[in-house]
């Protein structure tokens, strides 16, 4: 039986369909099989994302009315041998979907696949109740913001009272730079505040800009920060402990570091 | 002084107002209470406690974690002065 991991933050915004893109890709670079489900029905994205709008024939609605089979409704990805899309309906309903029936295609898909990892939309409304019906594990995406963190907060009490445990927080778009000279809550600030287990600090960085708009995970651009914590996020998912990356840049020159020294005191 | 220098010139704490600003505000969705609320609380404490030992409404930071034991209000009360009287 595969794992589902729901990909949630509650805030729009935050990058959760960038993360469980990443995650997805990740997965399948490691040898893993893995169905991405886009459960934002109306507003699908995480095709973009991929880069594999222009193959999608059938949709997730389409695959509950049963319109389509299985496997003509997932789409395989051909840079990532592994990796499949179940893309989300656009022109339909949220409601297009029960829980009971989103729960049903988990535990199907778990049955082929080794990771079903399932993009929430945002909000708490019935998009959300649904792409958790069916998950073991739960990754909460957040920023360093009042707003985003305030969701995530609420986010997690939602999750925690449906009987789910195996939550992980990610922090994404964090700005080292800022947080040194006191302008962006830290990682530990977050952490001390929602008091669940950290999976990944993911910086901000260009390089996803510049991924998203080519339509390729960022994990396979060289060279990426970003791409480099979300290889080491989907590491610590498989139990592997590695250790965070530091995200500080290096002091320049001599003065600098003498500054980074003193700064410490 | 040696530190100063090296220290650099613009450290801004926004971070700092966005921490308490978002204690303020989790503290109240978690409660369910409103702010107001969370102010009559420490002017009750202020009052009870207030008896025994010398403290400032103003001064009182409650914060409310959630914790794997459920969630916690835990407050505290900076003394100002022990009273005299026993």
């Amino acid at each position: 039986m595969g794992r589902v991991i729901t990909v949630t933050s509650g805030k729009g915004g935050v990058g959760k369909t960038t993360t469980t893109a990443n995650i997805g890709a990740a997965l399948a670079k490691r040898g893993f099989k893995v169905a991405l489900i886009d459960a934002d029905i109306g507003l699908r994205n995480l095709d973009v994302v991929l880069g594999l709008e222009n193959r999608i024939v059938f949709d997730i609605v389409d695959l509950i009315e049963g319109e389509c089979r299985l496997n003509s409704a997932l789409i395989r990805d051909k840079r990532y041998e592994g990796l499949y899309l179940l893309p989300a309906a656009q022109t339909r309903e949220k409601d297009a979907i029960t829980e009971e029936q989103m729960k049903d295609l988990t535990i199907e898909l778990a049955k082929e696949y080794d990771f079903v990892i399932i993009d929430c939309p945002a909000g708490i409304e019935q998009g959300f109740k649904n792409a958790l019906s069916g998950a073991d594990q739960v990754l909460i995406v957040t920023t360093p913001e009042v707003s985003a963190v305030r969701d995530a907060d609420r986010v997690i009490g939602l999750v925690e009272s449906r009987g789910i445990s195996d939550i992980g927080l990610i922090v994404n778009r964090l700005r080292p730079e800022l947080v040194e000279r006191g302008d962006m809550l830290s990682v530990e600030d977050i952490c001390d505040i929602l008091a669940i287990k950290l999976v990944g600090v993911i910086p901000e960085d260009d390089s996803i800009v510049i991924s998203t708009n080519r339509g390729e995970p960022v994990i396979g651009a060289d060279d990426s920060k970003a791409g480099k914590a979300l290889l080491n996020l989907t590491s610590r998912i498989l139990g592997e402990d590695v250790q965070f990356l530091d995200l500080k840049d290096k002091p320049k020159g001599f003065f600098a570091s003498l500054r980074s020294i003193f700064a410490q005191q | 002084m040696i530190f100063q220098f090296f220290r650099k010139k613009t450290q801004s704490d926004s971070s700092n107002t966005a921490k308490a600003r978002l204690n303020n505000v989790l503290m109240a969705d978690r409660l369910k209470v409103s702010p107001e609320i969370m102010e009559q609380i420490k002017r009750k404490i202020q009052e009870s406690v207030g008896q025994y030992v010398d403290i400032d409404a103003a001064d009182i930071e409650m914060q409310v974690e959630q914790k794997s034991s459920g969630v916690t209000l835990s407050t505290k009360l900076p003394i100002k002065e022990l009273k005299k009287k026993r």
